[in-house]
């Protein structure tokens, strides 16, 4: 996933399961666990199908019925949210900053 | 003395010597003599007790008060049956039997028009006090617009999170698509009706991509998937002349291979396209047989055998979600009764257009034509006379509308009729251990056609 000027992807020591109201995300080696809820585990789930930043702006602000700029500033915040959370990495050498 | 009222809830069928009594708003299925049989209608034409014992019992079981037959919904549309969502009517195969026009009909569902669509239906779930809902998806083929089901499925689980309702997910599919869809699917979705007709050598005759490519391998790899996860897994097999006969064989190869839920097996609509592919349905008589053999196959195997109009375990008006208020929602955002096209129903005549998605303020709304509603929970089988008489009439409710009109003269059976009753006939004195019966009763087509070209089935001292 390109997220702005980065380019983002689970690392493979990150699993996921969920149920019908939340996602559970652990960090094997780091043994930390992120519970996603609401929105989070919405776009979670368009996360790991694959979709582009672009694409994951355009389906929050469809579901959350808010503008593009809206939406995009709250995806930068969670997706902020989760590098800084081990659940998201940059893919290196894919930096466009 | 032989009664001459006519019970038009208690149904009687010749079978060999004997007769069969169905009476599924008395809970009552009986096998019995001619003589007993004359007696019960005799029995319930005057108080006069049978002699019998046993026949005076059933007399009495028929004397009861039947449950409630089905009757036709009423009111506004509270109770919904399902939310139906038509992501696309484009698919990416070209199977011979399809009369979809695949090619020319690319137009996707727009995602604002899926959320609202989604919002007004859990809206409606809500102010109705349910706690469940159930979301399907239809085509075309629903995978052929991937982002729409990936976004509904995420937006409606979270909105159906956030009001505490239980969603279920089903789609039915053709499974011809790549391996980390299908493990998508088989982690998200609760029910998967999948379009496979047999091992490859009777899947590929029917179902191949639109430049005539086999699709077997691609849709049986991810049957597999399908066949190793939670999801309920529904297989459901277009029988054609060429495939009939393998009934058996193929149902041995499913329960082997694939261990499904259910098989469904449901026989070819013929149309001019199956026509110009020379795919014809295939003789009733020979359907029903191989039917039967196929189910005693999926049982060894602790698997169900469906054909969608000889259910005799459930009564119901209609034997689809015309009628029952599913909510279909089309790419162009009308609400619709059918997941048909529309060009289907117009051409018999029908409407099954109910309404449309409107928003109203900012507020979604299942936009819904009184009378429309009205109109298709008409599409009933008590208004169908043909089966008027029918032992089927509560279980088949008469088949599909669009496909299977209902106008025909009581008793006169067509081709459908003929293997929905001899199903439900085998089904029903299997039903009473009456297997050796049953299995006669299949061998002999004089015996069969003496039970399934009665015209009445309703039970009357003056028939017996």
């Amino acid at each position: 996933m390109t997220g702005g000027e980065l380019k983002l992807k689970v690392p493979d020591v990150v699993s996921w399961i969920r149920d019908r109201a939340q996602t559970l995300v652990v960090h094997e080696e780091g043994r930390q666990s992120h519970i996603l809820i609401d929105e989070e585990t919405a776009l979670w789930g368009w996360l790991t199908c694959g979709y582009e930043y672009p694409e994951l702006v355009r389906m929050l602000a469809v579901s959350q019925r808010k503008t593009e700029k809206e939406a995009e500033i709250q995806l930068e915040s969670v997706l902020r949210r989760w590098l800084e959370g081990g659940i998201l990495e940059v893919v290196e050498g894919e930096s466009r900053g | 003395m032989m009664g001459s009222a006519r019970n038009e809830e208690i149904f009687a069928i010749s079978v060999e010597d004997r007769v069969l009594l169905h009476a599924p708003l008395h809970r009552v299925t009986a096998l019995v003599d001619q003589t007993g049989a004359a007696q019960i209608a005799a029995g319930l034409a005057s108080n006069n007790p049978a002699s019998n014992r046993e026949i005076q019992s059933i007399v009495e079981w028929l004397r009861d008060k039947p449950d409630p037959a089905p009757v036709e919904r009423s009111g506004p549309i509270d109770q919904p049956l399902f939310l139906g969502l038509i992501p696309t009517r484009g698919c990416n195969l070209g199977c011979r039997y399809c009369d979809f026009p695949a090619d020319d009909s690319n137009e996707k569902m727009k995602l604002e028009l899926a959320r609202d669509a989604v919002d007004a239906y859990l809206d409606l779930i809500l102010q109705s006090g349910k706690a469940e809902c159930e979301i399907h998806f239809f085509g075309g083929e629903p995978f052929f617009a991937p982002a729409v089901v990936q976004f509904v499925v995420e937006h409606a689980r979270m909105r159906a999170a956030h009001s505490g309702i239980s969603l279920h997910l089903e789609a039915t599919t053709n499974g011809y698509y790549p391996a980390n869809v299908a493990e998508w699917i088989a982690d998200c979705f609760d029910t998967i009706v999948l379009s496979l007709d047999g091992p490859a050598d009777f899947h590929d005759i029917q179902r191949m991509t639109k430049n005539q490519r086999p699709t077997f391998e691609v849709v049986f790899e991810n049957a597999r998937i399908f066949s190793g996860s939670q999801i309920e897994l529904c297989i459901r097999t277009c029988v054609t002349s060429k495939i009939a006969s393998a009934l058996p064989e193929i149902a041995e190869w499913f329960s082997q291979e694939l261990q499904p839920a259910t098989v469904c097996f449901e026989t070819l609509t013929p149309s001019p396209q199956t026509e110009k592919a020379g795919l014809i349905p295939p003789d009733p008589w020979e359907f029903a047989r191989e039917f039967l053999a196929a189910e005693k196959v999926l049982a060894g195997y602790g698997l169900n055998a469906v054909n969608s109009m000889t259910e005799i375990q459930s009564l119901q008006i209609s034997c689809c979600p015309v009628g029952k208020d599913a909510l279909i929602v089309a790419p162009n955002g009308r609400v619709d009764a059918c997941y048909l096209l529309p060009e289907s129903w117009e051409q018999r005549g029908l409407d099954m257009n109910l309404g449309q998605i409107r928003v109203k303020g900012d507020v979604p709304i299942l936009e819904l034509e009184e009378t429309s509603v009205r109109r298709a929970r008409g599409l009933n089988v008590n208004n169908k006379l043909r089966c008027a008489e029918c032992v089927c009439r509560y279980h088949c409710a008469g088949g599909c509308h669009v496909n299977h009109p209902g106008d025909a003269p009581t008793g006169q059976f067509d081709e459908l009729c003929i293997q929905t009753r001899i199903i439900t006939i085998a089904r029903l004195l299997k039903g009473l251990g009456q297997h050796d019966l049953a299995s006669k009763w299949l061998g002999s087509r004089r015996a069969m056609e003496a039970s399934v070209f009665q015209q009445s089935d309703f039970l009357s001292g003056e028939t017996l």
